[in-house]
């Protein structure tokens, strides 16, 4: 890690800064994002009161913009939660300060991601019906669907991710009660569950982090294979595809990732926590993110490759629809964006910087976000028989709601920062501990830090 | 009452049938608990007969209606026209009769002619002004300068019409319908009578149709779609084979097992030239029946004329030869073509195949009505009443235009939209100081109008539709109303026969013509007999006015005709009207549900898509995709199209089966005034062709314009192969 | 009716011949004016979202002069094995055991998913409330629910009329028989291409033409099973 050894008290005054001290960057951020966030409550209001009509959704294009959101939110909150509990139960040393991070990313997309399947209903009034409990109608919902496996699928991984982003929380909860006054004080010390960081308290909590490590991983994976099923499991061209589960795994994975080295850099910069974030987490994770290209490329290129060689004449008016046809621009908007640039530029030792791999993130989180639309639309534009083919373009409303999904992230990321520390403290404390003290393994942190309470 | 007994119990016991049924298919048990339309108790319908005034083919039709609430029209099973089944123009009948954009009473205006300022009026008042200008008119000795435009010449439209004259004692200026049936001026020439005679395509085994849309307008589209579907398949016979003759693929000509496209006007050479082939190959199957020299025609040789019809002679004479060996050959037409000049030509040597084939009163073949004429109304006591001139208002009004007589005093308009469908009409109409309209709806020629009468629709009055059947029989197909009146109408002929009785014409107060239904009731009660005596009993009637039909023996005539050999040489020397600055030809035809624009204001034909185009909601110009890529023009681009007579701008479309040096555009669209649903929908065809009988080509140029057109598709495969193929 | 027919419930099927049918249309008017189907108007239509719960399709074949064309009508097949049966949520479509696939319109909370699955795209959503100008509104069928908007809506095989089949055999104390149920396409088929019945009953004109060597199904290798049996031109 880094050469200088921070003093404890310039660890808690770095980390805390934003949390007591946001700064006007941070009042700006949340302003505009939150005037975007209102405006596309506005248009959610709109829709609301009119109709889905106000979408540009049409027959045969049902699905649009609502389920590229849905599905490209849930790929991001893969940043997170998976990524930070795989790095945990490997051990990576250098995940500490970007756990934290990864695993708010995971709650605020998954919040945001699971909006849609709600919002996108002809009647939203009545999602409720989609959830299995005792009622008058008689009725459970349909557990062959997937839209239920849906259901229970984000609900679990929702919760999963919540308790994770929250155990390893509490800690720093304690922290910031010792160190606040007043309602505050109230507040994070109803949240931190009376810590007192006694031996007994660090090695429950060690334990119940690690089992959380391992549970939310299957959880995770599990999440974006049965979003994928929503189109694998029907029988519609480019749709039904066996690979698409680890397809959609793999290309979460890397979105977020992206995602991730984004919201690092930008916290590094906003809050001044060089110190902390440093080149070395980027191009680890720019490695990282070089990996999934890859693999996602090999899932594309595996999936195209299949369809174009099976020369079926359904699948191939939508291949031919995404690859020469209306579509081809996001297509091959999609390969530069995904692939062609960042391959090279994250393989390439000289670019892997931090603005290497920031630009690369950013070319994969709009990358990917027009994958998720080209899975969508081009195989619902051209249904089996070609006299219903059909066109998609958003309306204000879509374009508002989507504009409105990344302000609603950054507001509720930017709340967050303010609230706790996105960085855990402890964790990097406990770093700085381990490295200092080679011989204790970094499979068995058992020796807890308790200086900082 | 199982199910409803199962409702109760699943509603009880919701969670516990959940569980029983956790294996299997649970939903089967659990959906009951909901109460989906199947479990809905019918009520109580009653339904009431009529005949479908949508078009002049008289369908009967059974009206459905709940509450005093008609909610469906369906064909009247009894009916000899119809069978049961309608068109869809026919099955969209109620949004006439519920249309929002309907006249609700009778209006004079106040403001402009043309402003759109009306105040409304009683009825008393309306009849009184109208008899009022009337008598004026009279007393002025200019009541013979009245133009009376209407749809129908018949009915109890005529009868009162007939009687307004006479109230008048003038002969007005009148139109009637220029319906395809009327103008096939080749059937007296070929058969010897002037009614229209029906062609037994169910029973033909080889179908050649020169132009004639059978199947969705021409003479009667319901009858013959159903003879067709038997033609296609019926036990015990062989599928029969159809050749279609035309230079635009019209939906009946889609339904060809073969399509010729012969070049326009060139029906009668292509019938010539199969005429020749059976003649020089002896295949005339019966020729001691010929009862007239057989000439060779050999100047009409399919080898001859293939320049001239684009269609190459090996296929003609295979046609022929396929024509001449099937078992029960028919020749129909003429379509729209023979409104042409030389259209009569056409029309005599596409039957002169009949007479080859000596299929005439044969099975599958051409059956002659028993008579010229019937009239179930000539029951009614004889009146004093003269005659009025018929014109089809094209016809009517070139002859205004040219004559340009002086004074013209009042147009009367009914059924009929001349601004629209004869826009040169404009020019007298406008300067005309007496309009009245008595049309239920606000259209273009109301629009000028001083007096608005509002008609009953047909769902609302009293009618009785004549008409001769095969097989020497009649049919009487009876209009009443399926439910009152809507608004405050009333039925042309009851006010026409309302001001006759305030002209104090004494013929209009005998008893059985007080009104419509009386004259409706006094025929029906003497329907089936032949001397028109009262049926004592009245029985008749009510089944009459049950059955909504009564098919009978029709009047017979005894017929000598011989068919005259014919010189059809004009028809080789007709030299092509080639015009370079109207390099193309445009051919217009009726929309096969919006008609001439009478029904654009029914949003559920609005909405139809077109069979070919799948077009809805507009008009569109039909090219050739390769005279389109000529001119640089793609699917869907704004295309001006500009004839000697005018211009109109709408989309093009870019349709395979047209020949390429020709376009075709459907009437249907135009209007600026005629409710919510037809306005602004496309431009007016008609100014493209303004003097045109249906049918009539005109020369004509296309330019690509700017600007945006609309063309709304409700499929899209043309759209998307023409992309692909480029 | 056989015996064994008798004591199952009927199985509804209907047979379109496509030698017959001229693509006249007739059906789709009817069907609209029976189902209470809405007219969405020139803007809706032009965003592909007019609904026509059966349509005709048409084909073009071939290039100038040899071009053929082929109409073929559309409606929901009833799939035995219904692709959007499993994917729907809620229940909201399902098997009947007549072999409907039904529709409960309060039941769908309109995800769409079913109409994403059907291959043969013949289910519509309403994206608005529909509207009918009064008095249209008058001439709404009283035996078929308005839709609201939101929920999915699809041909039922006119439901309404094979119930009211069944109601009058069973006041006329009879068995229903063939040709009792006329769904509104059916009845007004200008070229009667169309028939309906109980296809479980062998000796039922559907039955009959079910077994011609012209019959086909349309995708049947995607293996649904459509209760709808398509003629081919041709002998
Ligand atoms: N569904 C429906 N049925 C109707 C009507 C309706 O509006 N709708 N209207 C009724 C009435 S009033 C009438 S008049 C009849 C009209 O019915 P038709 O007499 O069938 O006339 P159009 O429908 O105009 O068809 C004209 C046909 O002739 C072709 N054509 C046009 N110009 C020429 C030409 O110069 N030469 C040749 N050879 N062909 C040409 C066109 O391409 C088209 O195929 O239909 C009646 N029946
Ligand atoms: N150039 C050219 N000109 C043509 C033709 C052509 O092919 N080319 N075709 C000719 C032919 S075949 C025809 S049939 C005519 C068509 O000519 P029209 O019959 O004049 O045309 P429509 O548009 O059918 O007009 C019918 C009018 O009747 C009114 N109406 C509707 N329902 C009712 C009702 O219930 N009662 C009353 N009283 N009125 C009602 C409506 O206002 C409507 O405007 O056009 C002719 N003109
Ligand atoms: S052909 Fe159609 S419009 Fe004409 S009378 Fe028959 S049903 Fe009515
Ligand atoms: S045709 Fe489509 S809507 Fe109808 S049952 Fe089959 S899958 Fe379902
Ligand atoms: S749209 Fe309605 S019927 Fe279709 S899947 Fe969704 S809830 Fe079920
Ligand atoms: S069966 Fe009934 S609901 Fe289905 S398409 Fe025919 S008319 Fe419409
Ligand atoms: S009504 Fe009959 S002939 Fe006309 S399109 Fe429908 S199925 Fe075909
Ligand atoms: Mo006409």
């Amino acid at each position: 890690m880094s050469e200088r050894q921070p003093t404890t008290a310039k660890i808690n005054s770095d980390l805390l800064g934003p949390v007591n001290k946001p700064g006007r960057g941070w009042y700006a951020t949340v302003t505009v994002s939150g005037l975007v966030v209102l405006a596309a409550a506005g248009a959610l209001a709109y829709q609301f009161s009119r109709g889905l009509g106000v979408w540009g959704i049409n027959r045969p294009v049902f699905w649009a913009l609502d389920i590229t959101n849905f599905v490209f939110w849930i790929g991001i909150s893969h940043a997170g939660t998976l990524i930070s509990a795989i790095l945990r139960v490997t051990g990576a040393e250098w995940r500490r300060p970007v756990t934290r991070c990864a695993e708010a990313i995971t709650v605020f997309a998954l919040m945001i991601g699971a909006l849609f399947p709600i919002i996108h209903l002809g009647r939203p009034q009545l999602f409720y019906w989609l959830v299995p409990y005792p009622n008058e109608r008689g009725l459970w919902p349909n557990f062959r669907s997937p839209l239920a496996w849906d259901f229970f699928a984000i609900n679990t991984y929702l919760l999963g991710s919540i308790i994770y982003l929250y155990l390893p929380l509490i800690p720093d909860l304690a922290l910031l009660r010792d160190k606040s006054r007043g309602l505050w004080r109230r507040f994070y010390g109803a949240l931190s569950l009376g810590w007192k960081g006694t031996q007994l308290q660090w090695d429950r909590l060690e334990r119940a982090v690690r089992v959380m490590a391992v549970v939310i991983i299957p959880v995770a994976v599990s999440v974006h294979t049965i979003v994928s099923w929503d189109f694998a499991m029907t029988i519609r061209p480019m749709w039904h595809s066996t690979m698409f589960g680890p397809y959609f795994v793999a290309g979460a994975i890397f979105s977020g990732i992206a995602a991730l080295i984004i919201a690092m850099a930008v916290i590094r910069r906003v809050f001044h926590l060089e110190d902390y974030l440093q080149p070395i987490h980027f191009n680890n994770l720019g490695l990282l993110l070089l990996t999934m290209s890859l693999i996602w490329f090999y899932f594309t290129f595996g999936e195209y490759l299949t369809t174009w060689y099976g020369n079926l004449p359904d699948e191939m008016a939508v291949f031919d629809s995404k690859v020469s046809g209306v579509y081809s621009p996001f297509f091959w908007g999609t390969v530069i964006c995904c692939f062609a640039v960042p391959a090279p530029l994250l393989a390439i030792k000289r670019f892997r910087t931090i603005k290497g791999t920031v630009i690369a993130s950013m070319l994969v989180v709009v990358g990917m976000w027009f994958e998720r639309f080209l899975i969508i639309v081009p195989t619902l534009a051209r249904p089996r028989f070609t006299f219903n083919w059909g066109t998609y373009s958003p309306t204000w409303v879509e374009i508002m709601l989507t504009a409105g999904t990344f302000a609603y992230f950054v507001l509720l990321y930017s709340i967050f920062t303010r609230l706790f520390p996105i960085i855990a403290i402890w964790e990097y404390k406990e770093g700085l501990a381990v490295a200092r003290e080679p011989s204790t393994s970094s499979s068995s942190v058992s020796s807890p830090l308790t200086e900082s309470t | 009452m199982k199910r409803r007994e199962f409702i109760i119990l699943s509603g009880i016991g919701a969670t516990s049938a959940s569980l029983l049924s956790a294996c299997g298919h649970p939903e089967e048990k659990l959906i009951p608990a909901l109460i989906p339309d199947d479990e809905y108790v019918p009520g109580i319908d009653y339904w009431k007969a009529s005949t479908c005034g949508m078009c002049s083919a008289g369908c009967g039709i059974i009206v459905r209606t709940r509450e005093h609430k008609a909610n469906k029209i369906e064909g009247n099973p009894l009916h000899p026209v119809n069978r049961g089944a309608l068109c869809a123009r026919g099955q969209a009948g109620l949004e006439v009769l519920y249309n929002p954009d309907r006249i609700k009473g009778p209006m004079k205006r106040i403001g402009e002619r043309g402003e759109g300022k009306w105040e409304e009026i009683t009825w008393d008042e309306a009849i009184k002004t109208l008899a009022e200008k009337l008598r004026e008119i009279k007393l002025q000795g200019d009541a013979s300068g009245i133009v009376f435009a209407t749809l129908s010449s018949r009915g109890v439209i005529g009868i009162a019409i007939d009687f307004l004259s006479s109230a008048l004692d003038a002969k007005f200026w009148t139109t009637r319908e220029s319906s395809s049936r009327e103008l096939a001026r080749g059937y007296p020439l070929s058969y010897g009578r002037a009614a229209t005679p029906i062609f037994d395509i169910s029973n033909a085994t080889y179908l050649l149709s020169f132009g004639a849309r059978f199947l969705e307008t021409w003479h009667s589209p319901v009858m013959y779609s159903l003879a067709f579907g038997e033609f296609r398949r019926s036990r015990g016979k062989a599928r029969g084979k159809f050749v279609q003759v035309e230079p635009r693929m019209s939906m009946t000509g889609a339904n060809a097992d073969e399509w010729l496209p012969a070049a326009v006007g060139s029906e009668g050479l292509i019938a010539l030239a199969i005429a020749q082939v059976i003649i020089r190959e002896k295949l005339i199957k019966d020729a001691t029946s010929l009862k007239f020299p057989i000439e060779p025609l050999d100047e009409y040789a399919p080898e001859q004329t293939a320049t001239l019809t684009g269609i190459a002679a090996e296929t003609i004479v295979r046609v022929a030869r396929e024509f001449a060996a099937s078992e029960r050959p028919l020749a129909i037409g003429p379509g729209a073509g023979s409104s042409q000049e030389l259209g009569e030509m056409d029309d005599v040597a596409i039957h002169f195949l009949n007479t080859l084939s000596g299929n005439i009163n044969k099975s599958g073949g051409v059956l002659l009505p028993a008579s010229d004429r019937f009239d179930a109304f000539d029951a009614l006591p004889p009146a004093e009443v003269r005659g009025t001139g018929w014109w089809s208002i094209n016809e009517l009004s070139i002859r205004i235009n040219n004559s340009k007589p002086a004074g013209l005093p009042a147009l009367l308009v009914h059924q009929v939209n001349p601004v629209l469908v004869a826009p040169r009409s404009v020019e007298w109409i406008e300067g005309l100081p007496f309009i009245a309209s008595f049309s239920s709806f606000m259209d273009e020629t109301t629009q000028l109008a001083d007096l608005i009468m509002p008609d009953h629709t047909d769902l609302e009055r009293w009618d009785l539709h004549s008409m001769l059947m095969a097989g020497s029989t009649a049919a009487v197909s009876l209009v009443q109303p399926v439910v009152a009146p809507q608004h405050n109408t009333m039925q042309t002929a009851d006010v026409l026969l309302a001001v006759c009785r305030d002209l104090e014409f004494k013929e209009a107060d005998s008893e059985a013509y007080q009104s419509a239904e009386a004259m409706v009731k006094y025929a029906a009660q003497r329907l089936k007999s032949p001397d028109h005596s009262s049926d004592a009993e009245g029985e008749p009637l009510k089944s009459f006015l049950e059955a909504g039909v009564c098919v009978r023996d029709a009047p017979r005539k005894g017929f000598s005709f011989e068919f005259q050999p014919f010189d059809f040489s004009a028809l080789l020397s007709q030299t092509e009207a080639t015009n370079d600055s109207y390099p193309l030809t445009l051919l217009c035809y009726e929309h096969a549900s919006l008609g001439s624009g009478d029904a654009a204001n029914l949003p559920a034909l609005q909405e139809l898509p077109d069979p070919l185009t799948s077009v809805v909601w507009g008009s569109w110009v039909e090219i050739n995709p390769k005279t389109a890529a000529s001119l640089g023009v793609n699917d869907g681009d704004l295309v001006e199209v500009a004839t000697e007579h005018g211009s109109v701008r709408a989309p093009a479309v870019l349709y395979p089966p047209i020949r390429p040096e020709v376009i075709a555009m459907p009437y249907g669209q135009g209007h600026t005034s005629y409710g919510r649903y037809a306005n602004g929908r496309g431009p007016n065809v008609f100014v493209l062709n303004p003097f045109g009988m249906p049918g009539e080509s005109v020369r004509a140029r296309v330019t690509k314009v700017g600007g945006k057109a609309e063309l709304i598709r409700f499929g899209t495969e043309l759209q998307e192969r023409m992309e692909k193929r480029r | 009716m056989t015996e064994e027919a008798k004591e199952k419930k009927p199985q509804w099927a209907m047979v379109i011949d496509l030698d017959r049918c001229t693509g006249c249309e007739a059906c789709v008017v009817a069907c609209r004016v029976e189902n209470n189907i809405p007219t969405v108007g020139p803007e809706e239509a032009a965003k592909g979202r007019s609904i026509n719960w059966i349509r005709v399709e048409r084909y073009f074949e071939g290039e100038y002069p040899d071009v053929k064309v082929k109409f073929m009508p559309v409606l929901c097949q009833h799939c035995e094995e219904a692709p959007c049966e499993p994917v729907c949520p809620v229940y909201a479509t399902y098997r009947t055991d007549e072999g409907l696939n039904a529709q409960v319109y309060n039941r769908c909370v309109g995800t769409r998913y079913c109409a994403n699955n059907c291959p043969y795209t013949v289910r519509f959503f309403n994206f608005f409330d529909p509207v009918w100008d009064a008095p249209l509104d008058k001439a709404l069928n009283p035996e078929v629910s308005v839709r609201t908007r939101g929920v999915m809506e699809k041909c039922t095989f006119c439901i309404q009329r094979i119930r009211k089949g069944q109601e009058k055999a069973k006041d006329e104390d009879r068995e229903v028989r063939d040709g009792d149920v006329v769904p509104a396409c059916v009845q007004t088929c200008q070229t009667k291409a169309m028939y309906f019945g109980n296809i479980a009953d062998p000796e039922s004109e559907v039955s009959r033409l079910s077994k011609s060597n012209r019959a086909t199904r349309l995708l049947e290798e995607l293996g649904t099973k459509p209760r709808v049996i398509y003629l081919n031109k041709g002998d």
